[in-house]
């Protein structure tokens, strides 16, 4: 039966409609971003969408609770849905698990560790179907364990990821945990489960309580995805070790980088010799790249195919061309292991560089004076990195 | 037989709670929109703030505001009519809050209207539309003073020359977009949008309510939250009208070095008549000392201004750009900032190196074109 609700009762029902009306805003937009950066398709770019669904249920289990709280009238149907709420809570959790278990994922989070938070979530699940209309205490107690537990799994993925990422993404994604955190601990006071143990006034002041720090929560998550970076793969960092922009037309190197002040875990790896041979491999790439091309375009009759890619052992030469008019300026990022996360950031370089010189690269200049004005690109270049 | 409902308020019934839900919906998303902007506003850097985005955020928030009011006014209270009410010789709860609604319109309107006719003429003079609805606040205060009831029938002036606003600024906008197919796309968006909102809004009316019952004023939230969609997506995408005309403001730039060395200059407008560009440039390091002198300050962007003509200076690390135009615009003065900025970090080891062959900064050109002709 649907209940008439008074004046305070439908107050107190548009502000649990506010928040839903949030969340599934933050839904949606966690999910856009995620879809705008897709084409880049980094793994790790999938957390957004683990946000987006961890959201759709956490509104979807405070929509269910606002329905049994005020249009339902028989007790029986309104614990059912309270039992509902804590089952959509239980699952809640899961699209972040499957995105933590994902091979890129788990090389810094031991998977022992999901094991473990799956078997205890499926313990809860399990009390709480047992317990359902039995021991109202018992009940509590589940459901206090339930977000207890989430939380918890948020603060060891907060502790993870504080000492495995940097930058800009470490910033983000401590907002947004610490905003998921403050969301799952208004949880409290908002799911008004426990108006068995406390007095209904000071129920309703925990509840607005509960409000005020889920909209900051909210708030909190917001920022976080605002603009969200790229992703790239943990350790990324470590294994870059030049980059090269050469003008093929004049067989000139407009930029260079070594990025050995960066890695300097790879001297320790035994790939000094790279790093050192610069001389060589600017030789190469003034001219050897474009010989190596012509060669295989010969042989294979694909002239209009750019070549991609040189491995040898496990140095890996990515290669990109620039776009229409600037297709005669090669980017070459030398790096060490395949990680997908190189490729959209030469792709940025490219852009990047483009972007910025674009006036100066359709110039004919001294090879001096290019290096004097692409030099610049250092400043540049050190906010790709972050 | 009459068709007409006469509702009474505040509203019951079953369509109360999706009315109210849908209503809150749209206080909430017109809430939003308007912070969007807000934040807009406040990320631009300081003294060199459009307040077009201001502008917006008034309007938004004042439509929020007044729906919030409207709400209140048709779910919560009551509208038998009281003798006496407060001071009036009669009214009703109802009608008071109807009345602040109305009164909180006209004065976000006026704020919205006076930001921007402040970059632009609109019909006849400037500040024409901020004029007449400042005239229309203080009519409808006083109305509101003598009588609570009659102000209902002002507010169709309100409608009228708000409608009329939109138009004019709607055929100023067509002029303005010529020959970008993309923007064309975004005033179709706008178009449906206005329209939407507009024939929603017309459904929500008491008017209309009683001749189509809250059937009707369902069918109008709908219409206006799709409306308001619209013209989000249309607003947000949209850059600052500033920035349709600039180009044809823009007069000379010049660009010196610290020893008040032309590196660079460009006429942008041939009538334009200059001294020897050494002259200038010499003339204003002198002028940006004396103004570093009296403002104590080295950095920033300075403004002389003298009729028909206005001298934005900016002085970076290295280099003080002057750019001459027609009228002060804001963004003129972004885009000397982000020029000086780039200029500096390209050229940065020639300034330093300068021997006195300006050849050097010859390409300076395509940069100008880039930032300055685009």
């Amino acid at each position: 039966m649907i209940l008439q609700l008074t004046f305070y009762e439908e107050f107190q029902f548009l502000l649990y409609f506010l928040i839903i009306i949030l969340g599934i805003e933050l839904a949606f937009y966690s999910i856009y971003r995620f879809y705008k950066l897709s084409y880049k398709k980094l793994p790790l770019d999938k957390i957004l969408l683990a946000i987006g669904t961890i959201y759709f249920l956490f509104v979807s289990s405070l929509w269910v609770f606002t329905i049994a709280q005020f249009f339902i009238n028989n007790i029986g149907t309104r614990e059912i849905l309270y039992g509902l709420t804590i089952f959509i809570l239980q699952l809640n959790i899961m699209p972040l698990v499957i995105f933590v278990i994902m091979k890129e994922f788990s090389q810094i989070i031991s998977l022992k560790f999901n094991y473990l938070y799956l078997i205890f979530d499926g313990i809860l699940i399990i009390l709480s179907l047992i317990m359902l209309n039995f021991i109202p205490i018992m009940e509590i107690l589940i459901y206090i364990l339930t977000i207890f537990l989430i939380i918890a799994y948020f603060l060891s993925i907060l502790v993870i990821i504080n000492r495995e990422t940097s930058g800009e993404i470490k910033y983000r994604l401590t907002q947004v945990i610490i905003g998921t955190i403050l969301s799952y601990f208004s949880l409290f006071f908002v799911l008004t489960f426990f108006n068995t143990l406390i007095n209904s006034s000071l129920l309703d002041i925990l509840r607005y309580l509960g409000f005020i720090i889920l909209i900051a929560g909210f708030g909190l998550v917001i920022i976080g995805i605002y603009n969200f970076p790229t992703f790239y793969e943990f350790q990324w960092r470590e294994n870059l070790i030049q980059l090269f922009i050469i003008n093929q037309k004049k067989n000139s190197i407009l930029y260079k980088k070594d990025f050995t002040d960066i890695s300097a875990s790879l001297k320790d790896k035994g790939f000094d010799k790279v790093i050192s041979d610069i001389t060589a491999l600017e030789q190469l790439f003034k001219g050897g790249i474009k010989g190596i091309d012509k060669i295989l375009a010969e042989i294979s009759y694909s002239r209009d195919k750019n070549l991609q890619e040189i491995k040898k052992g496990e140095i890996i030469v990515l290669l990109e061309y620039g776009s229409e008019k600037f297709s005669h300026i090669l980017y070459a990022l030398i790096v060490r292991n395949p990680l997908r996360s190189y490729r959209v950031f030469l792709t940025k370089i490219k852009n990047q560089f483009e972007n910025f010189y674009k006036e100066l690269l359709m110039e004919d200049f001294g090879r001096k004076r290019e290096e004097q004005l692409f030099k610049s690109f250092d400043i540049i270049l050190k906010t790709l990195i972050v | 037989m009459s068709n007409i409902l006469y509702l009474t308020f505040p509203i019951s019934g079953n369509l109360r709670l999706p009315l109210l839900m849908m209503e809150f919906v749209l206080v909430i998303a017109l809430l939003e929109v308007s912070i969007i902007f807000l934040i807009r506003f406040l990320k631009q850097e300081k003294g060199l703030r459009n307040l077009q985005e201001l502008g917006y955020f008034f309007l938004l928030a004042g439509f929020g505001l007044t729906w919030f009011i409207y709400l209140f006014s048709d779910f919560y209270t009551p509208d038998e009519l009281i003798s006496p009410f407060f001071f009036w010789n009669i009214g009703s709860f109802r009608y008071l809050f109807l009345n602040l609604g109305y009164f909180s319109i006209s004065i976000f309107s006026i704020l919205f209207l006076r930001c921007v006719e402040k970059y632009k003429i609109f019909l006849f003079k400037r500040y024409l539309f901020t004029f007449l609805f400042s005239i229309y606040a203080i009519l409808f205060f006083i109305l509101f003073i003598i009588d609570i009831r009659i102000t209902q029938n002002l507010t169709y002036f309100f409608w009228s020359i708000f409608i009329f606003f939109f138009l004019v600024y709607l055929i100023d906008f067509a002029k303005r977009v010529q020959g970008k197919q993309n923007l064309y796309i975004g005033l179709l968006k706008y178009l449906s949008g206005i329209g939407l909102t507009l024939i929603g809004f017309l459904f929500s009316t008491d008017l209309m309510i009683n001749v189509f019952g809250l059937a009707g004023r369902l069918l109008g939230d709908i219409l206006q939250l799709s409306g308001l969609l619209l013209l989000s997506i249309f607003f947000l995408t949209l850059p600052p009208f500033s920035e349709f005309d600039w180009m044809n403001k823009l007069e000379a730039i010049f660009l010196m070095n610290s020893s008040g060395i032309c590196l660079y200059y460009k006429i942008f407008q041939e009538k334009k008549e200059f001294m020897d560009q050494n002259l200038i440039s010499a003339a204003f390091s002198g002028i940006n000392v004396m103004i570093d002198q009296i403002t104590q300050s080295r950095t920033g962007i300075s403004v002389v201004k003298k009729k028909d003509e206005n001298i934005v200076m900016y002085s970076g690390n290295l280099i003080t750009g002057v750019l001459y135009t027609s009228e002060e615009l804001n963004y003129t003065k972004v885009l000397l900032k982000e020029f000086i900025t780039k200029f500096e970090t390209i050229f940065k080891r020639l300034v330093k190196e300068f021997s006195g062959d300006i050849t050097m900064f010859e390409s300076t050109e395509v940069l100008v074109n880039d930032i300055f002709q685009k």
